[in-house]
């Protein structure tokens, strides 16, 4: 509708290149007349691993199918692997690996047959870069279920069961893998494994991993980058650290001085002065430890705030939309 | 009133109690983890000088009500 305003921001935007997996601009979803997604924008490099987080409801898993091609967005720019998902083809399909909340079908197969049978789909997708599939004995292997090769799926316990899905979605070699809340129910060292398998797709096959979690530990020990969802737009997107790091303000020290453990709070960014001072003037002090929020503080700090924000600013807001809807009515 | 020298006696869970605030209302406003304020209510934590003024602020009375070195008499005494 205006190539002026078009043109000037291909111009401002990085040149399509080879390392950019995921490309979303603007995306918006309505649902009759709710906005479930009001402008998401974020993009994945290559060989990344980005998780997705976000309340129940946020957009999280009405994004994730938008990029998966089985939803169509309302409005805004999207390239998965440089194609429009919307229009995506069966090659540009095998490039992409899916792996849902739970699928509980194929329980009578084995699990070499079932990974086999669904290896020779992709036979025609091998590529010079890429060969397809995944030799499924060493899948087997990746996904730890070997000694469960030759067992029917229905009696894999809950964390093989779901090490399979996981397997069932790379065994095309994908580019890039969507997984959605891939550890629910998982014990510890299971949990651990399942870290290990994502971080070797990533290092080891250069594969980009969008996936989708409650768990903010979770988040912290396997993203390389975190996006934070709220109310159908991004409201943060950075390393654990960055995250913890910009969006609190706070921190607290601990020592031991005389017997006694003492504490303060830091109300401004950076605790290194107080700490200074406190070690100049208390040669006796020790143990000492400086305890900044974790992620979760976080994360919930940044949802909380995005909920204030808007009670506080509903009725402006609210005499806005009116203003709006007119606007664009007339 | 043979006390142990550094000991600092509080009144923070009766004031919290008193005024209907949560722990977590409490840490949030201090800026200190939740389990922090468990810690100094229970006197296993001394507050900088710093933040006992900010705890004594946050309830709006003087510092002396809310910290002393002596034990606070119990209520009916």
């Amino acid at each position: 509708m205006n190539s002026t305003e078009d043109a000037t921001r291909l111009e401002s935007a990085p040149p399509p290149s080879g390392d950019v997996a995921l490309d979303v601009r603007d995306l918006r979803m309505r649902y009759g007349t709710k906005d479930v997604l009001t402008g998401v924008s974020f993009t994945a490099h290559r060989g990344e691993v980005l998780a997705l987080l976000g309340p129940n409801g946020a957009g999280k898993t009405t994004t994730i199918e938008i990029l998966e091609g089985f939803r169509m967005r309302s409005a805004g720019e999207v390239s998965v692997l440089g194609e429009d998902p919307a229009h995506g083809n069966e090659a540009w399909r095998a490039r992409l690996g899916v792996v849902l909340q739970s699928w509980r079908d194929h329980g009578r197969w084995r699990v070499r047959e079932l990974l086999g049978y669904l290896a020779r789909f992709y036979v025609p997708f091998a590529t010079a870069d890429v060969s397809r599939p995944w030799d499924v004995d060493e899948l087997i292997k990746v996904v730890g279920l070997t000694e469960q090769a030759n067992s029917k799926v229905q009696t894999l316990s809950g964390g093989q069961r779901r090490r399979l899905d996981v397997a069932i979605g790379i065994v095309g070699r994908p580019e890039l893998v969507f997984l959605d809340e891939p550890t629910a129910g998982f014990d510890p060292h299971a949990r651990r494994e399942f870290h290990d398998l994502v971080h070797r797709l990533a290092d080891f096959e250069n594969t980009t991993v969008l996936l989708t979690t409650h768990d903010l530990d979770e988040a912290e020990k396997l993203a390389d980058r975190i996006l934070v969802l709220d109310e159908g737009t991004i409201v943060a997107n950075g390393s654990a650290e960055q995250l913890a790091r910009e969006l609190t303000t706070q921190a607290e020290v601990r020592w031991t001085s005389d017997g006694r453990r003492h504490v303060h709070a830091v109300v401004e960014q950076d605790p290194t002065s107080f700490v200074r001072e406190l070690l100049e003037g208390d040669p006796g002090a020790t143990e000492l430890e400086v305890k900044r929020a974790s992620l979760e503080d976080t994360y919930m700090t940044l949802v909380h705030r995005a909920e204030t924000d808007q009670t506080t600013t509903d009725r402006a807001e609210r005499l806005d939309r009116t203003g709006q809807t007119e606007e664009v009515q007339s | 009133m043979a006390e142990q020298a550094d000991v600092v006696h509080n009144r923070i869970a009766m004031l919290r109690a008193e005024r209907g605030i949560s722990r977590r209302e409490l840490a949030e406003a201090l800026g200190v983890h939740y389990q922090t304020v468990g810690y100094l209510e229970r006197g296993e934590y001394s507050p900088s000088l710093h933040l006992a003024l900010r705890i004594a602020e946050y309830f709006d009375v003087a510092v002396e009500v809310v910290f002393s070195t002596t034990p606070f008499k119990r209520l009916g005494e």
